[in-house]
């Protein structure tokens, strides 16, 4: 009976013991599973995602970009085939996108742990993606500053923090630079002409009303409403833009598009001869959000004060 | 009969109040004095505002007359539509057009922006014109098989269109501000080269007028009194085709006007066509105008005209039918 008593006493300690193993196993176990952050995207949706961050699929080339500049680039694994810089971003492999939306089954393809999107992706691709474990960072920063939070927020997942503290700063000098130069000079109203006919502009809340009112401009479509608003030629004769800047899409080829215009032909910037006509690069710049924004601001200011930039 | 002509007439003094309204108002404030001393004295040589001069003579009125001459080529399309397949459903696009426009607009952003308007137009009476063959039965156009065959080709055309959209190669932004349709770009030229396809076309139509009438009683019934069926489908129906295939090449796809104005017509007018044409056009006229003036004067930028057309008609044609039952019921 005693010895009995001491097998129980031993099996029931046995018993403890290895549940007290299993648990210390298990404890040890969550500490090595992949740590779960909650970031917030520039749509303002919350969005968990999986450290350490190991394969990346950019699903824009602004996107691209960020990651690039703050020296995250290595971990993409597939971006589109719009991307054009830097010029590894051309090499790498492509999903296909249908009038720029990507197929889900090709990003999954590429067993990502992290899809970044602007707002062109649909929301359900988004959701499909979400659905299937993927998570999406929408990344579209609607000013410079934007540009600024984005970057951090992808050197902290990523885990260049250094990266993207060093990006920032630079773009923050490079833009400082060009702001103290024509501090004091008067600002110009300015057209940006995304379409002719009939005439898309970039309304106050967009990243291209930023870059033109960082580089000195006004852009006389601010008080309109919508991001990509239509402007009524009587209101552009009105305003009498002396700049405007006419996107690389429009088609148009030279100012004679202008000066052949009963109406054109009187505003100030046609008259001027101040009407500029971006080419492909010099459009990617005004429409892709990051590092290279700073050669947008750059252009546009050398666009609006010729006098300040070429004594330098 | 006397007050149908009143109802034109009145219809007519709508219409030039309508046109006097649309210049003097947009998203630039112009003081109703200053939009008349501004003409005035334009025509006698004074010193004049330059930039009211611009938006009223160069901005304001073409866009306002062409506006009046699309709403009336939209308006009497879809009245022949209507009247020759007895189909209340009939608009101006039943034949393809619509989609034959835009698969000739998605070409012609691929070679270049200045081809645009000749293509959508090449296409658009294409797409007719198939149309019309496919529905030759017996030497005869047959209405239930052109409804069909407007249809097929319909589908066909702008299946053919997305698909140059997908691949990628055209200019989307430039195709899919074209298929919102607008009066953005209006100016002069339009409105002379429109009105010189109206005054040589609209006679053929208007010559056809007493034969509509017998035309709804059915085909047999009217080829019974004597009337050329096949010629009138023919001529009618192609003179009203061709003006409208031009309409849509300059100012994209307006929905609506000719599906409701016939219809507001016969409710205000009847069915007798010596009155219904006069009448729908001037309704499409008004009606495409006042959306117009509206789509452009918003003060937060454009609005695409296609939303304000089936605001203003839609209410006003559900009215009617309402108006009309409780006066039956009256009787």
């Amino acid at each position: 009976m005693k010895w009995s008593n001491v097998l129980a006493i031993i099996i029931v300690a046995l018993v403890f013991l290895s549940i007290g193993y299993y648990a210390g196993q298990l404890n040890n176990h969550t500490i090595q599973a992949p740590q779960k952050i909650v970031v917030t995207d520039d749509l303002g949706r919350n969005v968990t995602i999986y450290l350490p961050i190991k394969r990346v699929v950019s699903m824009d080339p602004s996107n691209t970009q960020m990651m690039y500049a703050i020296g995250a680039g290595n971990l993409l694994v597939a971006d589109t085939s719009y991307d054009w810089w830097p010029a590894q971003a051309k090499s790498l492999p492509k999903v296909e996108m249908d009038n720029g939306t990507a197929s889900v089954e090709e990003v999954v393809s590429y067993n990502p742990n992290l899809v970044l999107a602007t707002t062109i992706q649909s929301t359900q691709i988004i959701d499909q993606l979400e659905s299937l474990g993927i998570p999406v960072l929408v990344l579209e920063p609607n000013n410079i500053s934007g540009i600024y939070r984005d970057m951090y927020l992808l050197g902290n997942i990523t885990g260049h923090k250094t990266g993207a503290i060093n990006e920032v700063n630079y773009m923050k000098s490079y833009i400082g630079n060009i702001t103290s130069k024509i501090a004091n000079l008067p600002r110009l109203r300015v057209l940006y002409m995304l379409w002719p006919d009939p005439i898309y502009t970039a309304g106050n809340n967009t990243f291209i009303n930023n870059i033109i009112t960082t580089a000195g401009g006004i852009n006389v479509a601010a008080n309109l409403t919508g991001p990509w608003p239509i402007i009524n030629n009587e209101t552009v004769l009105q305003d009498n833009p002396q700049v405007i800047l006419v996107d690389n899409d429009t088609g148009i080829s030279n100012i004679s598009y202008f000066k052949n215009n009963p109406v054109w032909e009187n505003i100030s910037a046609v008259q001027n001869n101040r009407v500029y006509i971006f080419n492909q690069t010099e459009s990617n710049w005004m429409n892709e959000p990051g590092p290279l924004t700073i050669y947008a601001v750059r252009m546009v200011a050398q666009f609006l004060y010729p006098q300040v930039f070429n004594e330098t | 009969m006397k007050p149908k002509f009143l109802i034109l007439f009145s219809l007519l003094i709508l219409l030039i109040l309508n046109i006097l309204f649309s210049i003097s108002i947009g998203p630039v404030r112009i003081p109703f004095d200053s939009v008349t001393s501004t003409i005035f004295y334009y025509f006698m040589g004074d010193p004049y505002n330059r930039i009211y001069m611009l938006i009223i003579f160069y901005i304001r009125m073409p866009r306002v007359f062409l506006a009046v001459l699309i709403g009336a080529v939209l308006a009497i399309s879809g009245l022949i539509t209507q009247t020759i397949f007895r189909n209340p459903l009939g608009d101006p696009y039943l034949t393809g057009i619509a989609s034959g426009a835009a698969l000739g607009a998605s070409i012609g952003f691929l070679i270049s922006p200045f081809v645009v308007e000749p293509l959508a137009f090449a296409f658009a009476m294409l797409a007719v014109f198939i149309t019309f063959i496919i529905s030759r039965v017996d030497g005869e156009f047959s209405p239930e098989i052109m409804i069909l065959a407007g249809i097929a080709v319909s589908f066909l055309f702008s299946a053919l269109a997305s698909y140059l959209i997908y691949l990628k190669e055209v200019n989307l932004r430039g195709v899919l501000f074209w298929l919102l349709g607008g009066l953005y770009g209006a100016n002069w030229n339009d409105v002379f080269y429109l009105t010189i396809a109206s005054l040589i076309l609209f006679p053929l139509i208007l010559y056809f007028v007493p034969e509509f009438d017998l035309m709804l009683m059915g085909d047999e019934q009217a080829k019974s009194m004597g009337v050329d069926t096949k010629r009138v489908k023919l001529i009618t129906l192609l003179s009203s085709s061709i003006v409208t295939s031009f309409a849509v090449s300059m100012v994209g796809i307006i929905g609506f006007i000719g599906l409701v104005s016939p219809h507001i017509g016969r409710k205000i007018i009847g069915e007798s066509h010596r009155f219904l044409l006069p009448a729908s056009i001037l309704i499409g006229a008004n009606l495409l105008l006042a959306s117009d003036t509206i789509a452009r004067s918003n003060p937060g930028g454009e609005i695409p005209v296609g939303i304000i057309t089936s605001f203003v008609g839609a209410p006003l044609l559900i009215y009617l039918l309402i108006r009309r039952r409780f006066f039956d019921r009256g009787n």
